[in-house]
């Protein structure tokens, strides 16, 4: 399959948020719902306690944060946590965009892996092939349902030659 | 004796076709239902299982059941043993009503019902699933155009235009029906294809690189059984004579493609090392074991008797068997063999699932039903009562 040449260096890639430089903070989601206009999740941002579960993407929410604990103790032997922050990974050679039956998914030049809801049916054959179980599907809606991922802020990107607000925010 | 076709015009309406139409009923409530309240108020679907009960019984199943129908065309048309045309009619109906609600499946299974036309002009020609689309769509067409002439036969004196449209096609049915064995090499093949992209998420038993070729030769396999599981329901339940004479000696076909996709199957397992896990006890395992042994083991082994295959009870329990494990296949590879990586949910299918899928079912032999009734369909006269049906091996078989 013909992926476009994606110059690393220009790019901002959400999916390289380091694990170690994560603090306790999670407004990368709350910036993505702010920007995607998604719904207010059930605990509000700043609760802490959305961290003790795994949590996964789902039709509202495009990223999350986890905490886990590898096992490592600080100097006072309490266990030093992890956060890793889960979202579509825009594959370079993306499972999706192989699959999806009318071309609704692409792989753009930017690197975003695009979702254009104009061709979409429904079928959820991307949900099937992706291995990393990400794009999410809105069930509830019953005539115009969309599957949901990061976008990768195209529209931010390309027309505002922005950032992605999760990457624009980081402290 | 070779006899014509003919409508059977027996009553329509037993307490068969009542319950059919109950069962329509009730799934075209739940079929509302899913529309008003989307996939989430109608289905046990989410997001680790994206296909359920619908992908798995109504398409991928439908699509091997139908396949009686290019089977039996092969057979009579392109290899010429015309002593098989009296099922061809009856395979054919099956396989058009078959794949029509493969389609209707379809259309009501994703998200976006009203744009079920879109993958006819918008392509993505990497997608395994497009085949399956286009292809499905082209031999529904064919399937049409093959079973016309017998609506032209019964009303092509009424409505002229059908007769006239029967003598356009008359002289290229011979390009359909090669085309209609063409495609049903395709689409099988297709819909084996769709689980490659997901290996990690296909339990080994089932993930093969040859799941095409899986699927391609039990469609195959499964289209003469098919042939004698609703012949034998229609001599049932219209009191018909058994055609015993044409389904004894084309099981016989059934012991040779059959017995290859147990031998491809098994060799698969063994090549792959895969049968390590047939024992574990877990619901997958089992279900792997119950599909190989009882629905292709057993009646490969049954088959091979002459006495089974002229006995017209142990034929159709042999047949039911492989229809059934075609059936527990299919699901087997979409929905039992497929974990979703990360969420460790199961997924069951709902009620209104379940309904939608009885009444698809009902619906479809509701119209077969309908189209016998009133098309020359059947081949095969009236049981006359008497010593003669009480013995159904009087029926010689040449």
């Amino acid at each position: 399959m013909n992926v476009p040449e994606v110059d690393e260096k220009e790019v901002s890639h959400p999916h390289d948020a380091r694990p170690t430089e994560h603090v306790e903070c999670p407004s990368c989601e709350k910036v993505c719902h702010e920007v995607n206009h998604l719904p207010a999740p059930s605990l509000p941002f700043a609760d802490k306690r959305v961290f003790n579960e795994t949590r996964r993407m789902d039709a509202g929410s495009f990223t999350v944060v986890n905490r886990y604990f590898p096992g490592k103790l600080d100097e006072h032997n309490i266990p030093v946590p992890v956060y890793v922050k889960l979202q579509c990974m825009h594959c370079q050679d993306p499972a999706c965009a192989s699959a999806c039956i009318t071309g609704a998914l692409t792989k753009k030049e930017n690197g975003a892996v695009y979702y254009d809801v104009s061709l979409c049916i429904g079928c959820r054959y991307c949900m099937v092939a992706c291995p990393f179980e990400v794009p999410a599907y809105e069930y509830s809606e019953p005539l115009m349902p969309r599957v949901r991922k990061c976008t990768f802020c195209y529209e931010r990107i390309t027309r505002d030659g922005r950032l992605p607000a999760c990457a624009d925010t980081q402290e | 004796m070779q006899h014509r076709p003919r409508p059977l015009r027996t009553r329509f309406w037993t307490p068969g076709t009542i319950i059919m139409l109950l069962f329509m009923a009730v799934g075209g409530v739940c079929i509302v239902a899913r529309h008003l309240g989307g996939l989430a108020y109608a289905t046990h679907l989410d997001d680790a299982h994206p296909w359920g009960l619908w992908i798995g019984v109504d398409v991928a199943s439908g699509v091997a059941l139908a396949a009686g129908g290019f089977t039996t065309s092969f057979l009579a048309h392109i290899l010429g043993r015309e002593r098989y045309e009296p099922v061809l009619r009856s395979a054919i109906l099956t396989a058009a009503l078959g794949y029509t609600f493969v389609a209707i499946g379809v259309t009501l299974d994703i998200g976006r019902s009203w744009a079920i036309w879109k993958p006819m002009f918008f392509w993505n020609p990497h997608s395994a699933l497009l085949e399956v689309a286009v292809c499905v769509m082209a031999y529904l067409t064919v399937l049409y155009i093959e079973f016309f002439p017998v609506v032209t036969e019964r009303f092509g004196q009424r409505f002229r235009i059908l007769a006239w449209m029967n003598r356009l096609i008359g002289p290229f049915m011979w390009v359909f029906i090669i085309l209609g064995v063409v495609l049903s090499c395709m689409h099988p093949s297709s819909l084996g294809t769709l689980m490659l992209i997901a290996p990690t998420k296909v339990h080994p038993l089932w993930y093969t690189p040859i799941l095409p070729l899986l699927f391609l030769l039990s469609a195959f396999a499964v289209g003469y059984p098919m042939v004698v599981f609703e012949t034998g329901l229609a001599t049932k339940s219209l009191h018909l004579e058994s055609e015993m004479e044409i389904l004894g000696p084309l099981s016989r076909f059934t012991v040779l493609v059959l017995g290859v996709y147990m031998v491809v199957k098994i060799g698969d397992m063994a090549v792959r090392g895969t049968y390590v896990y047939l024992l574990n006890g877990s619901m997958q395992s089992n279900s792997f074991l119950v599909k190989v042994v009882f629905g292709v083991v057993v009646p490969w082994f049954m088959l091979l008797s002459s006495r089974v295959r002229k006995s017209r009870g142990a034929l159709f329990a042999a047949s039911t068997l492989i229809v059934l494990g075609v059936l527990m296949n299919r699901i087997n590879v979409f929905v039992v063999a497929y974990e979703a990586p990360y969420t460790k949910v199961h997924y069951f299918p709902s009620v209104s699932e379940i309904a939608v899928t009885a009444g698809l079912v009902a619906a479809l032999m509701f119209l077969c039903r309908m189209a016998v009734t009133w098309l020359p369909v059947i081949s095969a006269p009236f049981a006359s009562p008497g010593p003669d049906m009480q013995n159904p091996k009087a029926t010689e078989v040449r």
